[in-house]
């Protein structure tokens, strides 16, 4: 059973720059997410990767729920969440919780450890004084911090303490589905495998669902069961993590595998993609296709959709 | 009882670089932070040696170092930086303006803010060759034109008119390596030149690097947190942990190391074969610097830590030919 579905999400920016922008140099979109689609069964954790700027943060923010879309759909267990009014939102947020890449950033430095954590319990459960005081201990402990952090400031914290209370957070509302943007990319790799760890763990102990994202192709290698690959606004090639680190098909994630220098990991050859992203501003054709070396002629006027090439693997190249 | 770790083949002829007891300290308001603390290595010509790390551990310190640019104050540089037999430690201002850049060039991870933005590319590459060669405008053009084509920068003639804003990420790291070998130096410092890069990107300026480094027979010191590319462009390693020199290998050798932090870098990488199993985390955090524990730095984290740990400092020493570790309780000598 599917906890989430997404369905065509789409997020379109207008950078026409208002009516006279307009007149002067025609309307352009920038179409961070187009169309994209995917679902993650409950219990399992979706990798979601690609390079910067690929939209991947964004497809995030649109499934918490912290953007409105251009069009498509959220399901979570079949109910539509983006259709839902002010008061079913609130309820169902609690629901779907979010860690943030930079620790320093996501939490506020004026408030108490205790009170970064407690303060979801006060507003959702209605958890004052001692029993606050309790709950949030246990969260502590849950992350591995010790209880006598719950005194403390976020600035008395390095920063794999912080992105461990920034989980403790999370979990404060027994979500269904942990979103997870980038956890681990600010943190040095002693400290990473801690994370990592961290996430396995509580995943495992309270069957979570997650969405995982990140540029290291190693870390969501290592986490996720499945993987979505992006590029400039669209879902390039999906799959399990096997089939897509192991049997690659689409060029780009074959570039992309190439590109992924990691000690102790077999370099997959010496497929180069060249050039640098360009920002998806009114594309056409399929987005890679000034990059792609095995671009033809049509991939310059035709987008491709994402269909299955194998059992379970689903790519979006004209050329496969 | 600081024995310098150098290549033993190179031994013979004077290293281009040789550090002894280098030591950048930060006087800070809580007290004085050690950034490097007694590091000591040799380079010797057309070698590339990397330096890896954690955020903190005093790997882009060596390299202000070697350049004259510790900020002073708060940071004092003690210690002998020899260059070709001079030593940079002692040189002034004026002194060390005709190496740097000349003889010394570096590249910064983060080209934007390193790049001028109020002037066009070709002003800035241009200028190397006007400051350190007096040419006129005409030829310090022509030479920038030829640099940026060697570092595969599309139609230079265009893009020496734009401002660094203009460019992409890889593009700008391609000019400031072009800056940096305009002149053609003897030693390259690269500090984390591909972090704010997109992997893509990363292989691409990677490949450039490689390929330069062979073509100008350069000494390269690339600094970075990523063992895996250290690994693929270097032939020597040097892995710091907390201002100090913790290991110093062949890339042949790193796979099998012998100082526990090492191992516990090593053991920190997620895997897709140890997917089912939780990742050997090193315990703890990295020290505080300003007050660090006794003896070696690692001992609190150390899962191989005795009580002589905390008492004395374990001096850098070459256990097999080439490979040089500062601990007592190697990995290879298991406890009986």
């Amino acid at each position: 059973m599917n906890l989430l579905e997404v369905h065509e999400l789409c997020k379109y920016f207008d950078l026409s720059g208002g009516l006279l922008g307009r007149a002067l140099n025609g309307r352009s979109i920038l179409k961070a997410v187009d169309h994209v689609s995917f679902s993650i069964p409950e219990g399992k954790t979706l990798g979601l990767v690609g390079e910067s700027g690929c939209g991947k943060s964004t497809t995030a923010r649109l499934v918490a729920c912290l953007i409105p879309p251009t069009s498509g759909k959220v399901q979570m267990e079949g109910r539509d969440i983006l259709s839902l009014g002010g008061k079913e939102t609130r309820k169902l947020r609690r629901y779907v919780q979010m860690v943030f890449q930079d620790p320093y950033g996501s939490l506020n430095p004026r408030m108490k450890i205790m009170d970064i954590i407690g303060r979801p319990l006060t507003i959702h459960e209605g958890l004052r004084g001692k029993k606050r005081a309790q709950e949030v201990e246990m969260l502590l402990d849950r992350v591995g911090l010790l209880a006598e952090y719950s005194d403390r400031y976020p600035h008395e914290l390095s920063g794999g303490q912080r992105q461990r209370v920034a989980i403790a957070r999370a979990l404060s509302m027994r979500p269904r589905l942990v979103i997870a943007d980038e956890p681990v990319s600010a943190l040095d790799l002693s400290v990473q495998a801690q994370i990592l760890n961290l996430f396995k763990k509580v995943q495992r102990e309270l069957k979570l669902t997650m969405l995982f994202i990140s540029h290291d192709l190693n870390v969501v290698q290592y986490i996720a069961d499945s993987v979505a690959v992006m590029y400039a606004g669209n879902i390039m090639e999906m799959g399990s993590v096997q089939q897509v680190f192991q049997n690659p098909l689409h060029p780009y994630t074959k570039g992309l595998l190439a590109a992924n220098i990691s000690l102790g990991v077999p370099n997959q050859g010496s497929y180069r993609i060249a050039g640098e992203v360009s920002l998806p501003i009114n594309p056409v054709g399929c987005r890679l296709e000034s990059r792609c070396p095995i671009r033809v002629s049509r991939c310059k006027t035709s987008e491709p959709s994402l269909s299955e090439k194998r059992p379970g693997q689903q790519v979006a190249c004209h050329e496969i | 009882m600081f024995s310098i770790p150098g290549n033993m083949k190179g031994e013979m002829e004077a290293p281009l670089l040789d550090i002894q007891n280098l030591r950048v300290e930060l006087l800070l308001r809580r007290g004085i932070l050690t950034a490097v603390d007694d590091v000591s290595f040799r380079l010797r010509e057309k070698e590339s040696l990397g330096i890896v790390g954690e955020t903190g551990c005093g790997k882009s310190m060596i390299a202000l170092s070697i350049m004259g640019l510790v900020p002073s104050p708060p940071g004092r540089a003690s210690g002998r930086i020899l260059f070709e037999g001079v030593d940079l430690i002692r040189k002034k201002e004026r002194e060390l303006r005709r190496i740097r850049g000349r003889e010394i060039a570096i590249i910064f991870q983060e080209p934007l803010t390193a790049l001028n933005p109020a002037f066009i590319i070709g002003e800035q590459v241009a200028e190397c060759y006007r400051v350190h060669f007096g040419h006129s405008k005409r030829t310090a053009r022509e030479g920038a034109e030829h640099i940026l084509d060697l570092v595969r920068v599309p139609s230079p003639k265009q893009v020496m008119k734009l401002y660094p804003h203009e460019l992409s990420g890889g593009m700008r790291q391609r000019v400031m390596i072009a800056i940096a070998l305009a002149c053609q130096p003897k030693l390259l410092i690269a500090d984390e030149p591909t972090t704010a890069l997109d992997v893509t990107v990363q292989a691409q300026i990677l490949e450039l690097l490689e390929e330069l480094r062979e073509k100008m027979k350069l000494a390269m010191i690339f600094i970075s947190h990523n063992l895996g590319v250290v690994a693929h462009l270097c032939d020597r390693i040097a892995v710091m942990y907390a201002g100090a020199l913790v290991e110093v290998t062949d890339v042949e050798s790193l796979l099998q190391p012998l100082h526990p932090y090492t191992l516990g870098l090593l053991d920190a990488m997620p895997l897709p074969e140890h997917r089912d199993e939780y990742l050997k985390a090193l315990p703890g955090n990295i020290c505080d610097l300003i007050y660090p524990p006794s003896g070696c730095k690692f001992h609190p984290r150390c899962f191989k830590a005795q009580e002589i740990c905390a008492q004395e400092r374990p001096g850098l020493e070459m256990k097999p030919l080439d490979h040089a570790v500062a601990c007592f309780f190697p990995v290879y000598h298991e406890p009986s």
